[in-house]
C-alpha cells in the first residue's frame, strides 16, 4: 500500500463531494427554493415544492427532486468519511487540533475550506429535509465552498518542491476536472434525466474529456520526471469509456439509470486511478 | 545580528563521512536517522546529490565518467538553514522554526508528523520522519547530554547543533573534518571563519532555483 494512502481516500472522497456539490450548483438538480425557485424550474430543474410535487406524480425527476436531501446527505458522508482518514497519516493526529492555528499551513487550509463546504451541506440537508430545496444562494455559497477545497487540495501538492512529479501546474487540471467530473456523474445518478438532456450532456462530456487531457498531461509530466505514470494512462481509458457511455445513454442505446450508474463508475475508477498514481511518487 | 551559516570547500572534502560519523554519534542518532550525509558524485554537476551507503548505495567510493576521464567528489549536504526555508511556512503548527540566530530548527512537542515539511523542501534526504519507537546500534546512550531528544512520529533535521554552539562551541561535523574542509560562524560578522572562507571565493548555494537562500555556501 501507498505511504499516502490516508491522503488517497480524502482527497477522492471529498473531492467527489465537493466536485457534485458544483454540479448540483451549477444545474439546481431538484430546483432551488426561495425566490430563484421558478427559474431553476424553466432551467431544466423542478422548482421549489411543487416541482418535487410533479418530479414524484411523473416519476421523471429522479431521487433529487422526490427526496432533495439525499444530495447534501450524501455529499455530507463523503466529506464526513474522507475527513476520517485525513488525521491518519499524521505521526501524532491527536496534536492535529493544533494545526488549525497556522492558516497559512496547507492542512490547516484544506481543514478549513472542508469545514465551510460541511456546514453548507449541513444547511443545505436540514432546509432540504424540512422545507424542500435549499435556496439557489446557499448553493452557490457552498459551490464557492467546493472549489476552494479542491484549490487548496492542489496547491497543497503543488507547493511540494521536495517530490518535482507534484510540484507542477498539472496538479491543478488533475484535481479540479477529476473532482468535477465524477462529481458531475455522481449527480446525474441522483438525477438519471439529466443525462437525456442537451446542457447537462454536453457538460459532463466536456468535462469528463477535461479529465482525460488531464491526466494525459499528467502522465507527460511524471514520465519527464521518471516516475511511474501506467496508472494515469488507464485513467484516460476509463475517461474515454465514460464519454463513450455518456453518448450511448444520450442517444438512447442504454437505460438512462444503467447508463448514469456506468458512467459514475467508470469516471470514479478514472479518479482513483489517477490519484493512486499520483501519491505513489511520494517515497519519503 | 548574528546569522548562522556554514561553508563547505569541496576541493578539501576527500569523502572520509567522519563529519557524518561525528553528527550521528553527538547526536545519539537512531538507526535510518542522519542529520549528514556525504554523497559520492560521479557526473560533474548538482542537479542530483549523487549516491551514499547512508542512502542506500552498496558503496561509497565509485567513481563515474571513463577510464581516462574518472569523475570522482563529495557532496557532504545536510538542512541548508536557509533565509527563506519552505519547510517553515508549510508547517501546519508552527513546530518548524527560524531562530534568530538563523537556524532552523523543530520542535518535536508540536510537531504532528505530517511531513509538510519533508515536502516542500527542495532538498531531498534532509529530513526524516521518525515512523516508530527508534532504534539504536548501542544499547548504551552516546554523544551529549542535551543532544536532542528522538520521538516517534515527528520529523528530525540538523539542527547545526545549536546545542554545542550555545556554550560556545562549533558543530560535531567540524570537530572532526581531517580534511579541514568546514567552516562555520556569523555570516553576518565580516571577521568570522565562515565570512572570510567565502571572501573572494566561488561557491555554489544548492537549488537556487528554489528561492530558498540558503546558508550552506559551497566553495569551488
Amino acid at each position: 500500500m501507498i505511504s499516502e494512502f490516508p491522503l488517497f481516500v480524502f482527497t477522492t472522497l471529498a473531492g467527489l463531494s465537493a466536485g457534485a456539490y458544483v454540479a448540483n450548483a451549477a444545474f439546481s438538480v431538484s430546483g432551488c427554493g426561495g425566490m430563484h425557485g421558478a427559474s431553476a424550474g424553466e432551467a431544466g430543474g423542478f422548482g421549489g415544492s411543487d416541482g418535487a410535487a410533479e418530479a414524484a406524480r411523473t416519476g421523471e425527476g429522479g431521487a433529487s427532486a422526490v427526496r432533495p436531501w439525499l444530495l447534501p446527505l450524501t455529499c455530507l458522508a463523503l466529506l464526513a468519511v474522507g475527513l476520517v482518514f485525513l488525521p491518519l497519516h499524521l505521526g501524532h493526529p491527536e496534536r492535529m487540533l493544533i494545526a488549525l492555528t497556522q492558516p497559512g499551513a496547507m492542512i490547516a487550509q484544506e481543514a478549513y475550506w472542508s469545514a465551510a463546504l460541511g456546514v453548507v451541506l449541513l444547511v443545505d440537508l436540514v432546509l432540504a429535509k424540512a422545507k424542500g430545496p435549499a435556496p439557489c444562494a446557499l448553493r452557490i455559497v457552498g459551490a464557492v465552498a467546493a472549489l476552494g477545497l479542491m484549490f487548496v487540495m492542489a496547491n497543497a501538492y503543488f507547493v511540494s518542491a521536495g517530490i518535482p512529479a507534484w510540484a507542477s501546474w498539472q496538479t491543478f487540471p488533475l484535481y479540479f476536472f477529476g473532482n468535477l467530473a465524477m462529481g458531475a456523474a455522481l449527480v446525474a445518478v441522483f438525477e438519471n434525466g439529466l443525462m437525456g438532456k442537451g446542457g447537462f450532456f454536453v457538460a459532463l462530456v466536456a468535462l469528463a474529456a477535461l479529465a482525460l487531457v488531464a491526466f494525459a498531461l499528467e502522465a507527460v509530466h511524471f514520465a519527464g520526471v521518471g516516475a511511474d505514470m501506467a496508472l494515469f494512462v488507464i485513467a484516460a481509458a476509463l475517461a474515454a469509456v465514460a464519454i463513450v457511455l455518456v453518448y450511448l445513454t444520450k442517444q438512447g442505446k442504454l437505460v438512462l439509470r444503467a447508463g448514469a450508474w456506468a458512467t459514475f463508475a467508470c469516471l470514479l475508477a478514472a479518479v482513483a486511478c489517477a490519484r493512486y498514481c499520483f501519491y505513489a511518487a511520494c517515497v519519503l | 545580528m548574528t546569522r548562522y551559516g556554514m561553508a563547505i570547500d569541496l576541493n578539501r572534502c576527500f569523502g572520509c563521512q567522519a563529519c557524518a560519523a561525528a553528527c550521528k554519534v553527538a547526536n545519539n542518532l537512531p538507526k535510518d536517522l542522519n542529520y549528514n550525509v556525504v554523497y559520492t558524485k560521479q557526473d560533474e554537476g548538482f542537479d542530483d546529490f549523487g549516491m551514499a551507503v547512508a542512502k542506500g548505495s552498496i558503496s561509497n567510493d565509485c567513481a563515474g565518467g571513463t577510464r581516462e576521464n574518472p569523475v570522482l567528489w563529495f557532496l557532504p549536504v545536510q538542512c541548508q538553514h536557509c533565509e527563506n526555508p519552505s519547510c517553515v511556512s508549510v508547517c501546519p503548527t508552527g513546530a518548524t522554526y527560524k531562530r534568530e540566530d538563523g537556524i532552523v530548527t523543530v520542535d518535536d512537542s508540536r510537531c504532528i508528523g505530517c511531513r509538510s515539511c519533508i515536502m516542500a523542501c527542495p532538498y531531498e534526504g534532509v529530513r526524516t520522519m521518525i515512523e516508530s519507537e527508534p532504534e539504536y546500534y548501542l544499547d548504551v546512550v552516546v554523544g551529549e547530554a542535551d543532544a536532542p531528544k528522538h520521538v516517534a512520529g515527528t520529523v528530525e533535521k540538523c539542527t547545526f547543533c545549536h546545542n554545542l554552539i550555545e556554550r560556545g562551541e562549533v558543530p560535531a561535523c567540524m570537530q572532526l573534518c581531517p580534511g579541514r574542509a568546514r567552516y562555520w560562524g556569523d555570516l553576518d560578522d565580516p571577521e568570522s571563519e565562515v565570512s572570510r572562507a567565502i571572501e573572494g571565493r566561488e561557491y555554489v548555494k544548492l537549488r537556487e532555483d528554489a528561492g530558498t537562500n540558503p546558508n550552506v555556501f559551497y566553495l569551488q
